[in-house]
């Protein structure tokens, strides 16, 4: 008995979070104050095409965590001003791309990891109009974050994308790299080093072959000059 | 011929080592540039037509990685019983080549060898060895097929052999383990040498081990052998390791030394570990549990453990314990594809990220990690 009801937790409880987040709508879960604050915040992102659903969630997610409301508004207005630029970043480079709020959050994500802005248009516009970028700029972000150079980085994850690679290989990448970075490797080679160990084969970027990588200034990132 | 001998046994020894170690690069290729290590060792070495003796070794190496070229130099100095001294140097080099297109599965590989060595005797050899390779590479497995030639030389005798031959091979790679197994047959001066050889190297934990058998079989007035062994280290520190090591190895054939039997000891400073022996310790992961895969997080020494995200609305969902296994907490609904921002609650306090996902700021001076669901 006590089995069966774990398991209708289980399978009820997230469904009953989201059924409580609609119903309520996420901005009603809020605190009076705190909707109070950002209530301009809000309606600034509305205006900017900022989704505001993933500001919200971050609201929630500094009530989750108890954090005094001033402190949750500080961090909200901060994310809001991150996708409203990575947003803009995105739209330059492919105006009739769909952006999904992942996809900006991550790119945004992305941006404040060390990803240098620029790289962030440049490889929106290097693939598809209809192509998801979320999981790509998490994974990017991840190995800027690991020092990798942002212009390699992006060369290697704008060439699986060209090679149709699987997305859940990517995701493989960040650990690869964690190994090799823990045996001493630097971290373009651990980066090398990573996507041997997948079998993933990238070939070396020649900035004449055309659609290879993206048109992006190289050696931008924090790794390069 | 005695000092030969002597001078042999060691030179066995690290063709042994450095052919192990070869042997696992050409196999795996997982290129992380550069790395050294330097191994100081004491040894109780024996040979096929004399008794055993003591030797004390420093053995320096180092390797380069690169996409498509791979480099090995190791060197050896080492001093006998008797105030006798030998040293000894081999150099690698692997480049790989893509005709047909870097996700096409064939692949070339032109592997070129050089050893050379001198005993305080003035005693010295010398061998180069060039193999071609057509490999058939998947994720976890592959084959090949080659074709080698090959030269040595001794000052004992100022004569230069040649020999030539085929490869194939076969390869294996699964979690922390690797294996090879090889069929080299060498004709040598008119006589052939059918060859199998067989390598497993695993990495588990603190501890490397490789372990390496082959046969050889009898031509030209020289009877067949085998010879065996495994050689360990044991990781004390990313850079230190104690090596242990101990087996039968072959006479060289083209440098016309004999075989032998060694066991040594010691210690190995490195600028790394070996990473072709590693795998990333990326959790969660999925299990499977009466035909649904499961999203699995290790929390040990936890009461309860509660999700909570994007996903959840940041509302916490009680994770389920897994029964079979102690620490396993399971998350029994399915997550939607994407990237979900969470954390684990432990025993209803304590927010943390598990260990192996990524983590970003989350802006409130903690951690929030990064479930990539593909």
């Amino acid at each position: 008995m006590r089995g069966l009801l774990l398991t209708l937790c289980l399978l009820l409880g997230p469904a009953a979070a989201a059924g409580q987040a609609r119903g309520q709508g996420p901005t009603g879960r809020l605190t009076p104050e705190l909707q109070e604050m950002l209530r301009p915040v809000f309606e600034q992102a509305r205006r900017d095409s900022v989704p505001v659903q993933v500001l919200e969630a971050k609201a929630l997610e500094g009530l989750a965590k108890r954090r005094p409301a001033g402190q949750i508004a500080m961090v909200v207005r901060g994310l809001a001003v991150e996708l409203a630029d990575a947003r803009r970043l995105l739209r330059e480079a492919a105006p009739e791309a769909r952006l999904s709020a992942g996809e900006v959050l991550a790119a945004a994500e992305a941006v404040r990891r060390g990803l240098p802005s620029d790289q962030v248009g440049a490889l929106r516009a290097a693939v598809a109009p209809d192509v998801q970028l979320e999981i790509p700029f998490a994974v990017l972000g991840a190995l800027v974050e690991r020092d990798v150079p942002a212009a390699d980085a992006l060369d290697v994850i704008a060439n699986m994308m060209a090679q149709n690679v699987e997305q859940a290989r990517m995701v493989e990448i960040p650990a690869r790299v964690d190994v090799a970075l823990r045996v001493g490797a630097a971290p373009a080679a651990a980066l090398n080093s990573a996507l041997q160990g997948l079998g993933i084969r990238v070939p070396p970027v020649a900035a004449d072959r055309p659609g290879a990588r993206p048109e992006t200034p190289r050696r931008r990132g924090r790794g390069g000059p | 011929m005695s000092l030969r001998r002597r001078y042999g046994l060691r030179i066995g020894s690290l063709r042994t080592l450095a052919g192990v170690v070869c042997g696992l690069v050409l196999v795996a290729r997982p290129a992380h540039g550069q790395r050294w290590q330097v191994d100081l060792s004491g040894a109780r070495v024996s040979v096929d037509t004399s008794g055993g003796f003591g030797a004390a070794s420093l053995a320096p190496g180092f390797e380069w990685r690169g996409r498509r070229i791979y480099g090995l130099l190791r060197g050896g100095l080492t001093g006998f019983e008797g105030a006798e001294w030998a040293a000894q140097g081999r150099g690698d080099l692997s480049v790989l080549a893509e005709p047909w297109g870097v996700l096409h599965p064939l692949r070339l590989e032109v592997v070129g060898t050089g050893q050379g060595s001198y005993h305080s005797s003035d005693f010295r050899t010398a061998t180069g060895r060039v193999d071609g390779r057509i490999h058939f590479a998947g994720r976890a497995g592959g084959a090949w097929l080659g074709a080698a030639g090959a030269v040595g030389w001794s000052s004992s005798d100022g004569r230069t052999v040649s020999a030539a031959g085929g490869t194939v091979g076969l390869w294996a790679r699964h979690a922390g383990a690797q294996g090879v197994l090889m069929f080299a047959p060498l004709r040598l001066e008119e006589t052939w040498f059918p060859e199998v050889s067989a390598r497993i190297a695993v990495g588990t934990g603190r501890v490397d081990v490789t372990g390496f058998a082959g046969w050889r079989g009898a031509g030209g007035g020289l009877e067949g052998e085998g010879w065996g062994g495994a050689d360990a280290a044991v990781w004390l520190h990313p850079w230190l390791a104690v090596t242990v090591g101990g087996g039968w190895y072959a006479r060289d054939l083209l440098q016309g030394i004999p075989g032998g039997s060694y066991l040594s000891t010691g210690i190995r400073f490195a600028s790394g570990r070996p990473e072709a022996l590693l795998e990333p310790s990326v959790r969660p992961r999925y299990v499977e549990r009466n035909g649904r895969q499961l999203l699995a997080f290790e929390v040990p020494g936890a009461t309860t453990v509660e999700f909570v995200g994007e996903w959840t609305a940041w509302q916490p969902i009680p994770l389920a314990r897994a029964p079979d296994r102690p620490g396993l907490w399971l998350l029994e609904a399915p997550l939607p594809s994407g990237v979900q921002r969470f954390n684990l609650i432990v025993d209803g306090e304590r927010w943390i990220v598990p260990d192996g996902v990524l983590t970003v700021d989350d802006g409130f001076g903690g951690r929030v990690g990064l479930l990539i669901v593909p």
